[in-house]
C-alpha cells in the first residue's frame, strides 16, 4: 500500500488547505484610506467609452429580461468577450460568464453556448476543461468551425503543434482561406517549418486588397511579425510589425496582444525608449506594464528609473492580489518579473516550472530556459529541451539558451 | 496565451486572452469584539460604476464629487450583498464612513463598517453575493478576526456562503491538532510503516546471535530504551527528509523511493532471520528513515500543505509519527518481553513474523521496481 492512498482519505487536511493555500490578502491596514479634499479630483477614468458601455448595458438588460433566451445571452456574452479582448480585461469575461450562467448545469447546451463556455474556460487558463468541452461539442457536431479553431489554439498553447495542425486541416471547407492558412502557419512555425509558415503568410498577406476582413488580416500580419521576430529576421519582423500596427490603427482597433508582442520585439532590439513611448498609457494592463517597466529600468535617466521603481512595486502588488484570489494565470509574466526586475532566478524558475505544466508556447519555453540558465539548474530545464526536440521548433534563441545551460544543455 | 487570441480574432471573436488586467476583487476585513463587529470593505470604483452607475455626467471620468453624492446608493448596494449571522441570528451592519483607497489596480471605495450581533460573536456565517450576478469572476477576499483566531478566505459564486469560528477554527492549534492526528494515523494505519517497525520490534526482546543461537533481553528497561532509541533515530531521519521534500528542496523519482521503502521492509525482516546487523540498528534505522521520509513527503505534497505555517504543519506531523511509534513501543515491547523465553514467541511470532515481513517486502519491491501487480493490497 502506498502512503498516498492512505493520506488521501483525510478530507480534514484538504479543508484546511483550502483556507491556507492561497496567500492571504494583504491587510487593508497597509492601504491608507482618505477623503480627497476636492470634489473635482478625478479618481478613475472609464475603461471604455460611454457608447460601448451603453451598448453592453443594453445587451445585458435584454439578456436579463429573458433569462432563458439563448440568443440574447449569446449576444451579451459575445459583446462582453470582444470588449475583454480589446481591453485585455477579465471583468468583461466575468460578465460573459454571468450571461451564460443559466446554462452552467446543462451538459449539452446550444452549440454556440458550449463553444463560448470553452472560450471562457480557456481565458481562465483551464485549458483541460476547455478542451473537454470542445471534444464533447465536436462529438455532437464534428464540423463546427469555431470549436475546431479554438481547440487548435488550445493545442498550441499547451505545446502540441501537431494536434493543432490536425484541427486546422479539419477546417478546410468550413472556414475562409486566410483563417485556415494562418492556423496552419502558426502550427507549422512550431514544428521546424517556420520558413514554410512565413511563405504561406506572405502569400496571404499580399492578398490584402482582395478584401479580407480586417480581423483576419491583422491576425496574419501579427503572426508573420512574431514568427519573423522569433527567427531573428529582424528587418522583416520590423516591417511586419509596422504593417500590422498600421492596419490596426486604420481599423480603429485597440489591440493589447499586438502591443505586447511588439514591445517584446523592441526590447530584444534594445530599443527601450520606443517601448516607453508606445506603452506609457497602458499601465492598467499588467502585461503591458511589465514591458513598460522593463523598458524604463533600461533607460539611464532619473525620471525613468524613478518610474520603474514605482512600477516594480505596483506589479508586485498586482501579482500578490492575483495570488490572493488563488489564481495562477500570471505565472509566465511573474516569472519574468522575478527574473529581470527582482533578480531572483530561483523563485522565477519555480514559477516558470509551474507555468510550463499549463502553458507551452515558445515564449513560455524562452522564459523557462532563461530562468534555468540564471539559476544554473540544467536538470529543471529538461522538459523544455525534450519539447524542443519533440516539436523540432527552430527558434534560434531557444537553442542558444539551451547551449548556455551548465553542462551544455541536451 | 498568445496564439489563443489571434485565432479567434479571425472569427471576429477573440477566443481567449491573457487576463492582463487584474480581475475584479473586493477586500473585506472584519473583526469581532464581544457582540460588536468592525471592519472595512474596499470595492473598486470601476465595479460600483458598472453595477449602479456613478458617473452621473457621463463624461467617462469619475470624480470624488460623483462618488460622494452616490454614497447612499453605494452603501445600500454593498450592504444588500453582505449578510452576517452569528450563531444563527442576523447581525446588523452599517457603513459609517466613505473614503477612497488606492490599490495597485485603481481607486476603491473604502467603506468603514460597524455592526452588532444579538450576542457575543463566537461563530460567524457570511453570505457574500457582491457583483456575482454581473461578473462571475469577481471574488471577495476576506480577512476575519474572530477573538484570537484569524481567518482568510476567497469568496466566489460557489463559495460566497462560508462559516467561521466554532469547530471551523483555523488557528495554529488546529493546524497542529490536524497534522499531529495525521501523523499518528500515518503510523497506525500505514502498512509500510507498521511492517518496517514490526521488523525492528520483533527481535527487541529475543534476537539471533551470529553463532546461530538465541539470546533473550536481560531486562525490560534495557529493551524499551533500546527500541525507543531505534525508533527515535528513525523518526529524526524521517523528519529530515520529509521536511526537505515537503518544502520542495529535494525531489526524487517516486518509483525509486517506493521501491527503496519496500527494500527496507524486506531487509528489516530478513535481518531477524539471518542477522547481518544488530549492534548498529539505530544507524540502519536512521538510514532507512531517510527513505521513508521522502515517501511520506510525496503524499503530503499531493495533499497540499498550508502555505502559511507549512513548517509548523510538517513539524506537528512528525511529532504525531513519533508519538505513535513510541506508543507502539510502550505496548508491544512489555508484552513480548513477558513471553520472550517461551517457544511460542520464537516459533509462532518471531520467525513466521519476520518471514512474513520479508516476503511482503520482497513482493512490494518487485511490484514497485518493475511496475507489476502481485499483492491484492
Amino acid at each position: 500500500m502506498h502512503h498516498r492512498t492512505r493520506l488521501h482519505g483525510t478530507l480534514a487536511l484538504m479543508g484546511l488547505c483550502a483556507t491556507f493555500c492561497a496567500t492571504p490578502a494583504r491587510a487593508l491596514d497597509s492601504v491608507p484610506a482618505y477623503q480627497p479634499g476636492d470634489d473635482a479630483v478625478v479618481l478613475e477614468r472609464a475603461a471604455i467609452s460611454s457608447p460601448q458601455l451603453r451598448e453592453l448595458k443594453a445587451a445585458r438588460m435584454r439578456a436579463e429580461a429573458t433569462p432563458n433566451d439563448a440568443a440574447a445571452a449569446i449576444a451579451y456574452a459575445r459583446l462582453a468577450i470582444e470588449l475583454g479582448r480589446q481591453q485585455a480585461d477579465p471583468r468583461f469575461y466575468g460578465n460573459a460568464e454571468a450571461a451564460l450562467a443559466p446554462w452552467d448545469a446543462t451538459p449539452a447546451p446550444p452549440l454556440e453556448i458550449a463553444w463560448l463556455r470553452a472560450v471562457l474556460r480557456q481565458q481562465r487558463h483551464d485549458f483541460d476543461g476547455a478542451r473537454a468541452e470542445l471534444d464533447a461539442l465536436l462529438q455532437r457536431e464534428p464540423a463546427y468551425a469555431p470549436a475546431l479553431l479554438t481547440r487548435a489554439v488550445i493545442h498550441l498553447v499547451q505545446g502540441r503543434p501537431r494536434d493543432a495542425q490536425r484541427d486546422c486541416t479539419a477546417l478546410i471547407g468550413q472556414a475562409s482561406v486566410p483563417i485556415i492558412g494562418s492556423c496552419a502557419a502558426a502550427a507549422l512555425s512550431e514544428q521546424g517549418q517556420a520558413e514554410h509558415a512565413l511563405r504561406t503568410l506572405a502569400a496571404l498577406n499580399t492578398q490584402v486588397s482582395a478584401g479580407i476582413p480586417f480581423d483576419q488580416r491583422s491576425w496574419g500580419l501579427t503572426l508573420a511579425a512574431e514568427i519573423n521576430a522569433r527567427m531573428e529576421h529582424d528587418d522583416d519582423a520590423r516591417a511586419a510589425f509596422d504593417r500590422a500596427r498600421a492596419a490596426i490603427a486604420a481599423a480603429g482597433d485597440h489591440d493589447p496582444y499586438f502591443q505586447v508582442a511588439e514591445a517584446d520585439f523592441l526590447l530584444d532590439q534594445h530599443e527601450p525608449a520606443a517601448v516607453v513611448e508606445r506603452l506609457r498609457n497602458e499601465t492598467r494592463n499588467n502585461n503591458a506594464l511589465l514591458r513598460l517597466t522593463l523598458a524604463e529600468s533600461q533607460l539611464p535617466d532619473a525620471a525613468s528609473q524613478a518610474s520603474a521603481k514605482k512600477h516594480i512595486e505596483m506589479l508586485g502588488e498586482r501579482f500578490a492580489a492575483t495570488r490572493a484570489r488563488g489564481e495562477a494565470t500570471h505565472r509566465r509574466e511573474e516569472a519574468r518579473y522575478l527574473l529581470e526586475l527582482r533578480h531572483d532566478p530561483d523563485a522565477a524558475l519555480k514559477l516558470a516550472v509551474g507555468n510550463w505544466n499549463v502553458q507551452r508556447e515558445p515564449l513560455d519555453a524562452r522564459i523557462f530556459l532563461e530562468c534555468a540558465v540564471a539559476a544554473r539548474a540544467p536538470d529543471a530545464a529538461r522538459p523544455v529541451l525534450e519539447w524542443m526536440k519533440q516539436t523540432g521548433i527552430e527558434d534560434p534563441r531557444l537553442h542558444r539558451l539551451a547551449a548556455q545551460l551548465p553542462g551544455g544543455g541536451s | 496565451m498568445r496564439g489563443a487570441r489571434r485565432f479567434a480574432v479571425a472569427l471576429g471573436l477573440f477566443a481567449g486572452a491573457v487576463s492582463a488586467h487584474s480581475s475584479s476583487s473586493s477586500y473585506l476585513q472584519l473583526q469581532s469584539r464581544g457582540d460588536e463587529l468592525q471592519g472595512r470593505w474596499d470595492i473598486a470604483l470601476r465595479d460600483l460604476d458598472a453595477a449602479i452607475g456613478l458617473d452621473s455626467d457621463g463624461n467617462d471620468a469619475l470624480t470624488w464629487g460623483e462618488v460622494r453624492q452616490s454614497q447612499a446608493r453605494i452603501d445600500d448596494y454593498a450592504l444588500a450583498h453582505l449578510v452576517l449571522r452569528s450563531d444563527g441570528a442576523r447581525c446588523s451592519l452599517q457603513v459609517t464612513q466613505l473614503r477612497i483607497a488606492e490599490h495597485a489596480d485603481g481607486h476603491y471605495a473604502a467603506l468603514d463598517l460597524a455592526g452588532r450581533c444579538p450576542q457575543s460573536v463566537t461563530t460567524l456565517a457570511i453570505d457574500y453575493s457582491l457583483l456575482f450576478d454581473l461578473d462571475r469572476q469577481h471574488r471577495g477576499l476576506l480577512t476575519l478576526q474572530l477573538g484570537k483566531a484569524l481567518y482568510t478566505s476567497v469568496l466566489g459564486p460557489e463559495t460566497g456562503e462560508a462559516d467561521f469560528g466554532g469547530d471551523g477554527a483555523q488557528s495554529m492549534w488546529r493546524v497542529a491538532r490536524t497534522y499531529f492526528h495525521e501523523g499518528l494515523w500515518h503510523v497506525w494505519t500505514g502498512l509500510d510503516h507498521m511492517l518496517f517497525l514490526a521488523g525492528l520490534f520483533l527481535p527487541a526482546v529475543l534476537w539471533r546471535t551470529r553463532g546461530g543461537g538465541w539470546q533473550a533481553a536481560p531486562g525490560l528497561r534495557g529493551a524499551l530504551w533500546h527500541t525507543a532509541g531505534i525508533v527515535t533515530a528513525f523518526t529524526l531521519a524521517h523528519a529530515t527528509t520529509l521536511s526537505l521534500a515537503a518544502l520542495g528542496w529535494v525531489h526524487w523519482p517516486s518509483r525509486l523511493i517506493e521501491s527503496g521503502v519496500a527494500a527496507t521492509v524486506a531487509f528489516a525482516g530478513f535481518n531477524n532471520l539471518v542477522p547481518m546487523v544488530h549492534r548498529r540498528l539505530a544507524a540502519i534505522a536512521a538510514a532507512f528513515g531517510l527513505i521513508h521520509g521522502l515517501a511520506v513527503a510525496s503524499a503530503l505534497i499531493d495533499l497540499g500543505l498550508p502555505v502559511s505555517g507549512r513548517v509548523w504543519a510538517i513539524a506537528t506531523f512528525n511529532f504525531g509519527v513519533e508519538a505513535a511509534q513510541l506508543s507502539l513501543v510502550a505496548t508491544v515491547i512489555p508484552v513480548s518481553f513477558v513471553f520472550r523465553h517461551s517457544r511460542i514467541y520464537r516459533h509462532f511470532v518471531l520467525v513466521p513474523g519476520s518471514l512474513l515481513v520479508t516476503t511482503i517486502g520482497v513482493l512490494w519491491f518487485i511490484e514497485r521496481a518493475f511496475a507489476v501487480k502481485l499483492l491484492p493490497f
